[in-house]
């Protein structure tokens, strides 16, 4: 069962609101609810669906006065939805990341904030296992989570004007990679050398929402590798990939 | 036919409707801000819908014809000349081959549009010829107006002349909105404040969003947990100042929305620039 909320969104749009909470749980909903909606009968009044971590909101093409029968739809869709525990393939990534100190661009904030060594850190950091809750922010930003609570730190006070493309940031319990250059004000603890935004790419993006991330540790030479082997159309992404079976 | 981009202006970027549908990805949506005079300038020219139309802001383009054409300019008032011999907006008008389009200094308004009748020969992405402003060189975008670039459009001979009717109403400085999703977490002492208050459209503002100065307003204690934004939405910034989200804008956000304004707030938004006031005012039954 889904606990909800339809919300008013000016004329063209409604948000549903699950329980307000970053869980797996809810996030598990909005996926599901997410299937549903793209695949039913709605579709056609649907221009756009954004899910995020709690949340779903739809764009619709109707008339003003057809948008509670709208409503009332998605509200019966709702209700007969199952949570079926049978999820499809999940698709677990290992992406590499360099934390070396020429990247780490708040390796002393952490240090002195988090009381860990930088080492510490890059081990909790990469012995997690994160799911993506949701994409957004920039093109194929993905928001992971959940951070062990010893790597909970609050954003910078002041966003940065300039995060480097490929930045590994964590703040709160969430942690993210900036897939284009960007202000933002996360803190920076490493960088990705394989890009998650891809313009030239048949499918610019490479993370979805629900898949799921693992950090490997690399060093500045196996770093600048990757970024070649990537460049000269060497690296097939599909190796990042785990087999599920 | 071939045009030649003589001066790009400020900045002057090809439009369509954008890239609906990928938000879910993080890509924004794009497209002409004001989607009335967009849709009016293609259709007195016999265009098809979604025809790409340059959107000119505060500084117009400078640009070569090599062939004849017809072309309809609509939108904020920028004096538009043909050889340097200024012409009437909302006409469809001929340019012969060897002619030069310019513009003076925009008196009033921000943005204006120049539809070209014809097919145009451009690179679409993800099913938009619109920019990509987030992580795209925008000296690889063909969208946006470059000196020297060239622009080809196979010509159409659509005889409609039709002058546009275009509504006075861009100088007015009251937004219509509707209530947004956390309207009800602000107070009614906070909402009347925030409608009975002037906002100055600040420097930093632009195609993803135009930021305030004015009145801060209370926000507030319930922190909320990121969900989509959109084209128009208002949000309230953690200092207390209202910032309206436009079509560049990112797909979603952490501060609580007050407003959404409809394609007809946007439209109307599309013409102000840094330094113009607005109010925000409450639709009935929004």
């Amino acid at each position: 069962m889904i606990n909800y909320e339809i919300k008013s969104y000016g004329p063209n749009a409604i948000l549903i609101e699950l329980e307000q909470k970053i869980s797996e749980e809810i996030s598990l909903k909005v996926n599901t609810l997410y299937d549903a909606l793209q695949t039913s009968e709605l579709r056609r009044n649907i221009k756009f669906i954004i899910p995020a971590y709690a949340s779903i909101t739809i764009g619709v093409d109707i008339s003003i006065d057809k948008l509670s029968d709208f409503i009332n739809e998605v509200k019966l869709l709702i209700e007969h939805i199952s949570i079926s525990q049978n999820q499809k393939n999940i698709r677990t990534w290992t992406l590499p990341v360099c934390y070396d100190e020429e990247f780490a661009l708040d390796a002393y904030r952490c240090v002195s904030n988090l009381e860990l060594t930088f080492q510490e850190i890059i081990e909790l950091h990469s012995q997690g296992k994160y799911m993506v809750y949701m994409m957004g922010f920039l093109p194929g930003f993905p928001y992971l989570g959940i951070l062990p609570e010893r790597l909970n730190l609050t954003r910078l006070d002041k966003p940065r004007k300039i995060v480097p493309k490929g930045s590994v940031g964590i703040a709160g319990l969430q942690t993210g990679i900036y897939p284009v250059q960007s202000p933002g004000g996360w803190n920076i603890i490493g960088n990705c050398p394989i890009p998650l935004f891809d313009y030239y790419a048949k499918s610019p993006v490479l993370l979805e929402r629900g898949d799921k991330v693992k950090f490997s540790p690399v060093d500045k030479k196996r770093y600048h590798e990757l970024k070649k082997e990537f460049n000269n159309n060497q690296l097939n992404l599909l190796d990042l990939l785990e087999d599920d079976n | 036919m071939i045009i030649k981009v003589i001066k790009p202006g400020m900045f002057s970027t090809i439009q369509d409707y954008g890239r609906s549908g990928w938000q879910h990805k993080g890509i924004p949506v794009g497209g002409a801000l004001d989607r009335n005079t967009f849709d009016q300038v293609n259709t007195i020219l016999g265009n098809d819908l979604n025809t790409p139309v340059i959107e000119a802001t505060i500084i117009g383009p400078t640009l070569y014809f090599d062939s004849a054409c017809r072309i309809a300019v609509s939108g904020s008032l920028m004096r538009p000349k043909i050889d340097n011999e200024v012409f009437e907006m909302n006409h469809v008008i001929q340019i012969e081959g060897g002619q030069t389009l310019s513009f003076e200094r925009m008196s009033m308004g921000c943005r204006t549009y120049i539809g070209i009748g014809g097919e145009w020969h451009i690179k679409r992405w993800l099913g938009s010829v619109s920019p990509m402003i987030y992580g795209v060189n925008y000296d690889l975008q063909s969208s946006i107006l470059k000196k020297g670039q060239t622009i080809h459009i196979t010509t159409n001979q659509n005889e409609l002349d039709i002058k546009l009717k275009v509504k006075s109403d861009k100088a007015l400085k009251d937004i219509y909105c509707h209530k947004g999703p956390e309207f009800n977490l602000f107070g009614q002492s906070t909402i009347d404040l925030l409608l009975q208050a002037e906002y100055k459209i600040h420097q930093n503002s632009n195609r993803m969003g135009y930021r305030l100065t004015g009145n801060h307003i209370r926000t507030p204690d319930k922190k909320m947990i990121s969900s989509a934004v959109l084209p128009g939405t208002v949000q309230i910034t953690n200092e207390g100042a209202p910032i309206i989200l436009l079509n560049d804008a990112q797909t979603t956000g952490g501060y609580p929305r007050i407003f959404q304004l409809d394609q007809h707030s946007i439209n109307l938004l599309a013409h102000k620039k840094p330094g113009d006031v607005i109010t925000f005012k409450l639709l009935k039954n929004g």
